[in-house]
């Protein structure tokens, strides 16, 4: 009886908190993003303000999820990116929180997000406030848009992926990140993410919980150095050798369990899924 | 420069700038579909035609080039004007 209670608390908990990034999105965007613009005018230190506002909100958020049982949030290494800056963050992609949570471990962060938000006039105010980069750029402009803000100094979310892990399906990065990163100069900040039994993961809708409760796990991994990999001789090889890396590294983690989505998620797609994972 | 010429020299970049094996390139390869190019990729290898050629390129010139026969086609085409 207490299992399945727990478990339609956790279902409901689930579409409360995705609610609320809405609606908590909309009020701040209604209170408190309004006021930083208007009080602050250089762009520079309105974004600055904007984006603190988001990640403590994000902090909070997160925090909420673990107090109120919905799942349990576990961050590993969060002091390791108080002070970054002008440094590429990659991570796996399984759930539709990871942006939420990578957000709330990273004080100043920027990331490309969906353009269809600069149509609601309050979100707007906060995407742009913040200098999020929008993805209907055309592909040059997008690239030129990531590579100047690294350049500038400030940090920037990419999930190589570039969609939610599937999960069972070999993992498969797509250069952009490596091109941002290589064009940019930049370190490249790895964060190891798993969430086990899988949640809000590609093809699942919210309210499908699965009997146990959900734990998310944010390791802040190793820092690439981008030195050695531009001293080969060509741009475009030095991008392929970090996709090499990357992918290989991130593969090991999922090998090993510590990453991605679990075999139970695979299982649930079927066995031919599940073979590929073990 | 030879059609010859500049094939044999964008064979070589191919080969050295995007780990593409000598064997996928042909006239027909396609540089997204299957020599696995970007549309970074593609700014790097305009500025090496440039280089080996030694003739000034503008990226619109090569905006409708889709497999490898265009590249050199392209290319003698610009050269030879």
């Amino acid at each position: 009886m207490l299992k399945i209670l727990d478990r339609i608390w956790r279902a409901f908990g689930n579409g409360l908190f995705l609610t609320l990034i809405g609606v908590g999105g909309s009020l701040l965007a209604l209170t408190v993003f309004p006021l930083i613009a208007l009080t602050i005018r250089d762009p520079e230190r309105r974004s600055c303000r904007i984006q603190g506002v988001i990640h403590h909100s994000f902090r909070l958020y997160c925090r909420a999820i673990h107090w109120m049982r919905i799942a349990d949030v576990v961050m590993e290494g969060r002091e390791r990116l108080k002070d970054l800056g002008g440094v590429l963050i990659v991570a796996n992609h399984p759930s539709l929180l990871d942006v939420v949570m990578i957000m709330s471990m990273v004080p100043k962060v920027q990331c490309v997000v969906k353009a269809g938000l600069w149509r609601n006039p309050f979100f707007r105010l906060t995407v742009e406030g913040a200098g999020y980069i929008r993805n209907d750029l055309a592909p040059e402009a997008l690239m030129a848009a990531c590579v100047g803000s690294l350049r500038a100094g400030k940090n920037l979310i990419v999930f190589p992926e570039g969609t939610r892990t599937v999960a069972g399906r070999p993992l498969k990065f797509q250069r952009g990140f490596a091109n941002i990163a290589t064009l940019a100069e930049a370190d490249v900040q790895l964060i190891h993410i798993s969430c086990a039994p899988p949640i809000l993961h590609k093809g699942n809708p919210w309210w499908r919980v699965p009997p146990t409760r959900t734990r998310f796990h944010l390791r802040v991994g190793e820092r690439l150095d981008i030195r050695p990999f531009m001293s080969y001789r060509f741009r475009s090889v030095a991008a392929r050798k970090l996709v090499e890396r990357l992918e290989h590294l991130y593969s090991d983690e999922l090998a090993h369990g510590r990453s991605g989505v679990t075999i139970e998620a695979a299982d649930h797609l079927g066995p031919e899924a599940g073979r590929s994972v073990a | 420069m030879t059609r010859d010429e500049i094939l044999a020299a964008l064979s070589s970049a191919l080969q050295e700038m995007f780990e593409v094996p000598a064997d996928k390139i042909s006239l027909e390869a396609k540089l997204f579909e299957d020599l696995d190019l970007d549309s970074i990729d593609a700014v790097d290898l305009v500025v090496k035609l440039q280089n080996l050629t030694g003739k000034k390129f503008k990226p619109e010139q090569f905006k409708t080039v889709r497999t490898v026969g265009d590249v050199v086609d392209r290319v003698h085409d610009l050269v030879s004007q």
